[in-house]
């Protein structure tokens, strides 16, 4: 029987990634929202408490903990937004249209963060 | 057989289609009567003995071993053989043929599609080039750790029902679907098996296992229960590996 072998898919980078974003909406995203919800209610505003703007910036102006803080928020933008892809082709939208779209967001969101980690980095702002 | 019947019977409406005088598939509903034992299977029979000898549908060996009898029981693909009437008591029941393939006759569809598709992923041990001249007073070895990584995944009887639960082969006739992909993983991952190469372009593929959401409607239906969206995923985790692999190391 004459058979033509079918291309690879490239799906595998975004499976991994959605897997990777997975366990960090599982494992990470939970103790990171703990520490925020409890740092928020120390802090009235944003002058005093835990997350002045001073404190924060401290935070980021720690490159090690930045580029952690990163990859968390990277992988989550691509992890979410991944499943928006395949659900809006089980809603019936089979275009390539959203596959840019959505992939598109995320890398905006996640780059977007990235700069403004950056710009806190260099003290920027 | 009358007096075991016990007096209750069941209203049971089957759809119907016969090509040379339907436009379209039409109900018809019948009173069954049943007891504590009788299948769906068995419930046809009488019908086709009691009401309507036209009625046509597939059966073979009564217990669930041969995959014929796959047909939608209110909505949900079951083995009409393996299904009790007493599980939908005080409930009417809709049998219908299984969903996602073209109808043939009354609740006899076209299975044809299925069956090219497990053909394609050459469902038979290739042996390795190594076991090529292997002399036939010898034997594979193979131990009991290395038969129960598949063994679940070899309990496949073709018939269908993960088909006509999967969304994504109904989106998208395309899709190699569950059983096809689930044998692929069983042979791919069988020790005694050197054919893993000429599998992995249908298991890469977008209509690999990369069309499949994980909805795992599949394995819920199974009637063999071979979960073959477990398979499936482990067929990703399979096809992401060798992406990476041949990313560092491309062949030639």
């Amino acid at each position: 029987m004459r058979q033509f072998l079918p291309s690879r898919s490239d799906e595998p980078i975004y499976w991994l990634m959605f897997g990777a974003g997975g366990m960090v909406a599982a494992i990470a995203l939970p103790s990171l929202l703990v520490l925020l919800i409890v740092a928020g209610l120390t802090a009235p505003d944003l002058t005093s408490g835990m997350l002045n703007f001073s404190q924060i910036s401290g935070l980021l102006g720690n490159w090690f903990l930045s580029l952690i803080l990163f990859g968390i928020v990277f992988l989550l933008c691509f992890y979410s937004l991944h499943r928006i892809h395949h659900s809006s082709h089980d809603f019936g939208i089979h275009s390539k249209i959203t596959f840019f779209m959505c992939y598109g967001l995320a890398a905006a969101l996640a780059f977007g963060a990235l700069a403004l980690q950056i710009l806190i980095y260099c003290k920027l702002f | 057989m009358e007096q075991t019947l016990n007096n209750k019977t069941m209203k049971i409406t089957v759809q119907r289609y016969r090509p040379e005088q339907d436009e379209k598939p039409w109900e018809q509903t019948f009173d069954v009567p049943y007891h504590n034992e009788t299948s769906v299977l068995e419930a046809l029979f009488y019908i086709k003995d009691n009401f309507e000898p036209s009625l046509s549908f597939r059966w073979s060996c009564r217990m669930a071993v041969c995959g014929s009898c796959g047909m939608m029981v209110n909505g949900v693909p079951h083995l009409a053989c393996k299904t009790f009437l007493r599980d939908y008591e005080g409930k009417d029941m809709k049998i219908e043929p299984l969903a996602n393939f073209p109808i043939e006759r009354d609740l006899v569809v076209d299975l044809s599609d299925l069956i090219e598709k497990i053909e394609r992923i050459k469902p038979y041990i290739i042996p390795a080039p190594k076991d090529k001249n292997m002399p036939l007073t010898k034997s594979f070895k193979q131990t009991p750790q290395q038969m129960e990584a598949y063994l679940q995944f070899a309990q496949c009887i073709n018939c269908g029902c993960c088909y006509a639960a999967c969304p994504q082969y109904k989106l998208n006739p395309k899709f190699i679907g569950p059983a096809a992909l689930t044998l692929l993983y069983r042979y791919n991952i069988d020790n005694r098996d050197g054919g893993q190469k000429l599998r992995l372009p249908f298991l890469n593929a977008e209509e690999g296992v990369w069309s499949c959401t994980f909805v795992g409607y599949c394995s819920e239906v199974c009637p063999k229960s071979v979960d073959p969206s477990s398979a499936i995923q482990l067929g990703k985790k399979m096809s992401a590996t060798d992406y990476v692999f041949k990313m560092i190391k491309p062949e030639e």
